[in-house]
């Protein structure tokens, strides 16, 4: 069996500029791959591409063996591509449980399993507790966990999240990153988009570094951690440029 | 209350359903697109003109011609919708206020060219004329449109609220970006969502049609009522388009006794001019936080 997604000499453009230019990226089939780089470096932008809602070009763009280069959005998330935002992009008005039924509205009917829910909750006991709650009045860390949680609720093949942490009182990214952890140890494949390069190191096998727009570095998590890169590379600016060779 | 001031309070009330029931879809298509449809008014025409060549003689036919117009605008609305304003959604800029501008003059002269007689109308449909009570007389048609407004207007609010496919609209509504990525068909969504309001206002139409003659140049007022419908009621919550819609219909009613003819009709404008400095958001404002 195939990588889960494979990506060759993807581009992708905001408005007239190429934020993102010729990306190599693959993650294997239940693999945790964390993709790090400093504010401003395109992670956002590659998982938009990623997810379709950016003009993308690329040699190559596969989901499960599958070309999914030109399908739009809901033909990926339906296919099992899921994105988790940055901004969680959440239904403000909508009760927390609505916002979840929403998560799995790609899913034909016959795909839609009663259970997803229930694990949902369990995962998150806080949203069982919100459940009747307009999400625009929950505090941060309760929308970064509905946020998961209603990616969770497409029955997500691959899970792309996009700094989860982002913002969040420690202990919260704590139960964040568990849940996370929990998520691909039951075998959904993770994309994992992080600042917070302790947290995303732990969870995660292997990393690939972003710098303005491409890919300056990769390999396993533990090898990259003690790296120049790592060091310098994106944390501060004295190695700007430096690619390690791993 | 003396009776003139009863009878132009239930007039305006009925009245006022049916303008909810022409703002309830522009206040759709705005909240779910958010695209705003000047070319709504005469989409309330095609039910108009529609229901006028039909021309029922009894209230059999009448139900078969509402039936009729509201297929009839539902194609005509997916048609624009796929074909109009569809590919310059995600342009950015302006092209749907100049598309859907341009399409309410093409409207206007195609039934001008079509319907050279102003001021047509048809037989009453309903097999009684009007209920009297009290030194009050109200005409049946009107009370027919303001109930069947009022029963559709509930049909479309458990649409929204309570179903799916509501359910999804309302998704789409609140954040566009959410929706794209729970993998919601947008466009499939905005047909719809577009249909399902092109339809609502021929069937709104076509219970007007009884009670005030349909002209070309309707197309353009009704246009601007639905408007003021929309946004005195606010982009919070379905309901204040029905209560503005009302109010619109009591201030016409109520405004007719104290003030004659068109400038009754200029003084019910500056009324809302009023209301919309005193609560720019509306009756029902858009509950939000940071």
């Amino acid at each position: 069996m195939g990588p889960a997604l494979e990506v060759a000499g993807l581009t992708v453009r905001r408005g007239r500029s190429e934020v993102v230019r010729e990306v190599d990226l693959v993650v294997g089939e239940g693999e945790c791959v964390c993709l790090v780089g400093s504010n401003g470096a395109g992670k956002t932008s590659l998982i938009d591409g990623l997810l379709g809602v950016l003009p993308t070009r690329a040699e190559r763009l596969e989901f499960h063996g599958e070309d999914i280069a030109g399908t739009p959005p809901w033909e990926r998330v339906r296919r099992g591509l899921v994105v988790v935002p940055q901004e969680r992009e959440l239904f403000p008005g909508l009760s927390v449980l609505d916002n979840l039924e929403l998560g799995g509205v790609a899913l034909s009917r016959g795909k839609a399993r009663a259970g997803t829910l229930d694990d949902v909750l369990a995962l998150f006991p806080r949203l069982a507790e919100r459940r009747a709650q307009p999400a625009g009045t929950l505090s941060g860390g309760e929308r970064s966990m509905l946020a998961v949680g209603r990616g969770l609720m497409a029955q997500p093949r691959m899970l792309v999240l996009d700094e989860p942490s982002l913002g969040l009182a420690p202990m919260v990214v704590t139960t964040i990153m568990a849940a996370i952890a929990e998520v691909n140890a039951a075998g959904t494949t993770v994309l994992l988009v992080e600042q917070n390069v302790h947290q995303a190191f732990a969870l995660a096998d292997r990393a690939y570094v972003l710098e303005h727009g491409a890919v300056v570095g990769s390999g396993p998590t533990a090898e990259l951690a003690g790296s120049d890169l790592m060091q310098h590379g994106f944390l501060g600016s004295a190695a700007h440029g430096t690619v390690v060779d791993t | 209350m003396s009776s003139t001031l009863v009878q132009l309070v239930l007039t305006g009330l009925l009245q006022g359903l049916l303008y909810s029931l022409i703002g309830l879809g522009l206040y759709l298509v705005f909240s779910v697109m958010r695209v705003v449809n000047f070319a709504h008014g005469y989409l309330v025409l095609i039910g108009m003109y529609g229901v006028l060549v039909l021309d029922p003689q009894n209230l059999l036919d009448y139900a078969v011609a509402l039936v009729i117009v509201a297929v009839l605008a539902a194609g005509v609305g997916y048609a624009v919708e796929r074909f109009l304003i569809e590919p310059g959604l995600d342009k950015g800029g302006h092209s749907q206020l100049v598309i859907t501008l341009s399409l309410g003059i093409v409207f206007q002269y195609t039934f001008q060219v079509l319907f050279p007689d102003p001021f047509q109308t048809i037989a009453n449909p309903w097999p009684w004329d009007a209920v009297t009570s009290g030194g009050v007389t109200i005409s049946v048609p009107r009370i027919a449109a303001g109930v069947i407004s009022l029963v559709l207007g509930l049909a479309v609010s458990w649409l929204v609220y309570r179903t799916r496919a509501g359910k999804i609209m309302r998704a789409c509504s609140e954040s566009l970006s959410g929706a794209l990525h729970v993998g919601v068909h947008v466009p499939r969504t905005y047909r719809t969502t577009f249909v399902l309001g092109a339809a609502l206002a021929a069937v709104a139409g076509g219970l007007l049609l009884p009670i005030q003659p349909v002209s070309p140049l309707l197309g353009l007022e009704l246009t601007v009522k639905a408007f003021i419908v929309v946004v005195i009621g606010g982009s919070g919550a379905l309901w204040g388009t029905v209560v503005a819609g009302v109010l619109l219909g009591l201030a016409e009613a109520v405004g007719s006794l104290y003030a004659p003819g068109s400038l009754a009709t200029s003084l019910v404008y500056a009324l809302f001019f009023l209301v919309i400095l005193l609560r720019p958001q509306g009756i029902v404002s858009s509950v939000r936080t940071a």
